[in-house]
């Protein structure tokens, strides 16, 4: 008998999504926003992972979650790069002040 | 000699017409450049070289042995299914006679016409006219068929209109003419209707022969319904026979033209024009176009009887009607003019009694005299100063020698004293009158042969004779003479014309020879009855007396007793006035015929303004009226529902767009709270 099981990853998993969606919602630094944005996509990473290890069908889940990192890592550079561009403009990255599409 | 005639007879129309078409379109030009001596050469040498071409058409006839008929076929005029009409020229006696008559009173009248016009703006248009009128007479006069001569017709109205109206800068005259062109339009639709139904009943007659060979002869030429005049027997139109219908329609074309009652008002007012015309077209020529008509149709008109007595009755009625209304005229030219009509009454009152040649005879003797009588009145015209009112004349003998002598010879003519022209045709009218049976007519003529010498003695007398009464022109007296030599001329002819004449129809009765019906004959037939000579002399000394008491009590009550008839006058004076206001037939028609056509215009014109303009405007005011409600329904329902649709969305937007906050934390809070929604809603059900 393993101590460690699937639900363990997927409480895992789903602490991190939370933790995540938590940090967007309370966040006002876009930065901040960002980051729970980096934690959720980890989650989904870590799900990928934990469900093809207990399936037991090859590496397919693997595979997907190194494409997320690297999807991730890719994605912090247009986001910092928007980043950039907004802080240039706006002189601030508040997320609440970021309203120009305001309807 | 045929042979010329046959070849060549067409120039003697074309030589008027040339003269009237030279004069028409370059007659201004030569006037202005040479004179007027070339405009009336030229109009004279075509009248004379037609007038030659007529004794050469007469010596053809009478030198050949059946010829009784020539015909010149210029060219097939019209020639339309089984319409056929050729312009082709017709010479036998009767037109001979008739363009004798014509060329040679027209060129005299023409010759009359070079002194009369002297000076005149309008000279070459005159002759122009004139020329045409020649042309169109002998058009009329040398059809071959009813369809030319309805254009000879017609050119002679209008030569008429344009001639009457010659002076056209003063209204009256132009009203003059106007109304000899309307009436004559009158009397020409009867005409053109009698041409119809001939042409219809021929046809109908050649159905029921069961033939349509015509022999290669146009069915309204005078040829073909000669020969086959039969074809009407039987005919019926409108419960009528055809041939009545026919020859009453014509008849009211000749009542319009020749001036008979109802239609003779045009002549009177038609001595507006120029006194040449007058006594050419108003007197010897135009006006004897319907007793030519009839001479010409004798065979149609012979067969309706009750046509003839028609035709003889107006004759004699308007005979007697405009003697007497001449009795109490002033007008020089109205007296004459009167007298045409009267003496054209008697022509068809001979024309009515199958006296063609007679009448025809008395056509001739009357273009003579009468034409010598307007031209001697219009040289009195001339050296009295344009004055028409006898009353103001008298005395003129002194002054005018010549014109009082040619005058005198044709008022005797007119008069029906022997041996002069005027008595022997008018006597052989009333002669062949009487032996027709129709004893009323006779008197009825008689009476008028009275009244003819009466009141052409009087206006003989009060011309001539006494003192001169120019009241407002004492000073013109000295200055009355004589016309010149181009004028005198006609009128020495014309008076020998008019006193010999006569030689030619001498009655055998009176120890002659009818020339003139023998050389007809071909034409008319002989209608020779049973011979009651004592019969025939009492009558001729009937209207031989009649005659000599007529112009005794002319001289007794003008130049004797010149006080009686103003007094007689004013002891019958509302006959008086009758007469002398000419029955009040003018106000009479202007009455019944020009105000009923002025209210007939005003109800039509009511009509139009009331009814049809009123429903006019009505429809469109009903179209504006719906217009208004579609255009408010446009405003209103459609632009309403598309304004409402855009505003409703502006509002659903206003609201919306609230939702929109541009907030990240909100979007994303919606998102969970919608994606809670969803999982509980999963979860749940």
């Amino acid at each position: 008998m393993e101590i460690i099981t699937l639900q363990s990853f997927l409480i895992v998993s789903l602490i991190l999504f939370l933790t995540g969606l938590y940090t967007i919602v309370s966040r006002k630094n876009i930065i901040g926003i960002y980051m729970g944005i980096e934690l959720i996509l980890n989650s989904s990473a870590l799900n990928f992972a934990s469900f093809s290890r207990f399936a037991g069908r090859g590496l397919e889940g693997q595979v997907f979650s190194i494409f997320i990192i690297v999807l991730a890592a890719a994605e912090a550079a247009v986001a910092l790069a928007l980043l950039l561009a907004v802080f240039k403009r706006q002189r601030g990255i508040d997320a609440d002040k970021l309203n120009i599409l305001k309807g | 000699m045929q042979e010329f005639v046959m070849k060549y007879g067409f120039l003697l129309l074309v030589f008027p017409l040339l003269g009237a078409f030279l004069n028409g379109i370059f007659g201004r030009y030569i006037l202005r450049r040479y004179g007027e001596a070339p405009i009336g050469l030229l109009a004279c040498a075509s009248v004379f070289m037609s007038f030659v071409l007529s004794i050469a058409v007469f010596l053809a006839l009478n030198d050949s042995e059946n010829g009784s008929r020539i015909i010149c076929n210029a060219y097939t005029w019209l020639n339309a299914g089984n319409l056929r009409a050729d312009a082709a020229f017709l010479f036998d006696p009767l037109s001979s006679i008739m363009i004798l008559v014509v060329t040679g009173v027209g060129l005299l009248i023409h010759i009359y016409s070079l002194g009369y016009m002297k000076g005149d703006s309008g000279y070459y248009r005159f002759f122009a006219y004139l020329n045409l009128f020649i042309f169109s007479m002998l058009l009329l006069v040398l059809a071959d068929n009813m369809f030319l001569m309805f254009i000879g017709w017609e050119g002679v109205g209008l030569c008429s209109y344009l001639l009457i109206s010659f002076w056209y800068t003063e209204k009256e005259n132009a009203i003059a003419g106007n109304k000899a062109f309307i009436v004559n339009r009158i009397g020409d639709a009867g005409f053109l209707i009698g041409i119809f139904i001939l042409f219809w009943a021929v046809r109908q007659g050649l159905a029921a022969a069961g033939t349509f060979d015509t022999e290669g002869l146009s069915i309204l030429s005078f040829q073909f319904l000669e020969k086959n005049i039969s074809l009407l027997n039987g005919i019926e139109l409108y419960g009528a026979s055809a041939a009545t219908i026919i020859c009453l329609c014509l008849f009211i074309g000749a009542t319009g033209k020749s001036a008979q009652i109802p239609l003779y008002v045009w002549l009177p007012d038609a001595m507006a024009g120029p006194t040449p015309v007058s006594a050419l077209i108003h007197a010897a020529t135009m006006v004897t176009a319907g007793v030519y008509m009839i001479g010409r149709l004798n065979f149609l008109f012979a067969m309706s009887p009750l046509a003839l007595g028609i035709i003889a009755a107006t004759g004699a009625v308007t005979a007697l009607f405009a003697a007497t209304i001449g009795c109490a005229q002033f007008d020089i030219k109205k007296i004459l003019a009167y007298s045409t009509i009267s003496q054209l009454g008697y022509m068809f009152l001979g024309m009515g009694v199958s006296a063609y040649s007679a009448g025809i005879f008395h056509l001739m003797t009357h273009a003579f005299f009468k034409a010598c009588l307007f031209l001697g009145a219009g040289s009195v015209i001339i050296g009295m100063h344009h004055e028409q009112d006898i009353r103001n004349m008298g005395g003129v003998r002194k002054y005018m020698p010549v014109t009082f002598a040619a005058f005198l010879i044709a008022m005797l003519s007119i008069s029906g004293i022997p041996p002069l022209a005027g008595f022997f045709s008018k006597d052989e009218i009333l002669w062949k009158t009487w032996e027709s049976g129709h004893h009323i007519l006779w008197l009825t003529g008689l009476a008028t042969a009275g009244l003819t010498a009466f009141y052409m003695t009087r206006l003989l007398v009060l011309t001539f004779f006494g003192k001169n009464r120019g009241s407002k022109k004492d000073c013109a007296v000295h200055k009355i003479k004589e016309s010149p030599f181009s004028m005198t001329m006609p009128l020495i002819v014309l008076a020998l014309f008019s006193a010999a004449a006569g030689f030619l129809g001498l009655p055998e009765a009176l120890g002659g020879f009818n020339r003139f019906e023998f050389f007809l004959s071909p034409v008319f037939g002989s209608h020779r009855g049973a011979s009651h000579e004592s019969m025939e002399y009492m009558l001729t000394a009937a209207s031989a007396i009649v005659a000599v008491i007529g112009i005794f009590s002319g001289v007794f009550f003008y130049l004797v007793k010149p006080e009686l008839p103003a007094r007689i006058a004013k002891k019958i004076r509302p006959i008086y006035n009758l007469i002398y206001n000419k029955y009040f037939i003018d106000e009479l028609y202007s009455f019944i015929f020009v105000s009923g056509t002025g209210i007939i215009t005003a109800v039509l014109s009511a009509f139009d303004r009331y009814v049809i303009d009123l429903t006019v405007n009505l429809s469109g005011y009903i179209l504006r009226l719906m217009a208004h409600i579609i255009d408010w329904f446009d405003r209103r329902a459609v632009d309403g529902i598309v304004n409402s649709a855009a505003g409703i969305t502006l509002i659903a937007g206003a609201y919306l767009r609230k939702a929109q906050t541009g907030r990240l934390q909100a979007y994303v809070m919606l998102l969970i709270i919608a994606l809670a929604i969803g999982v509980f809603y999963k979860a749940i059900f």
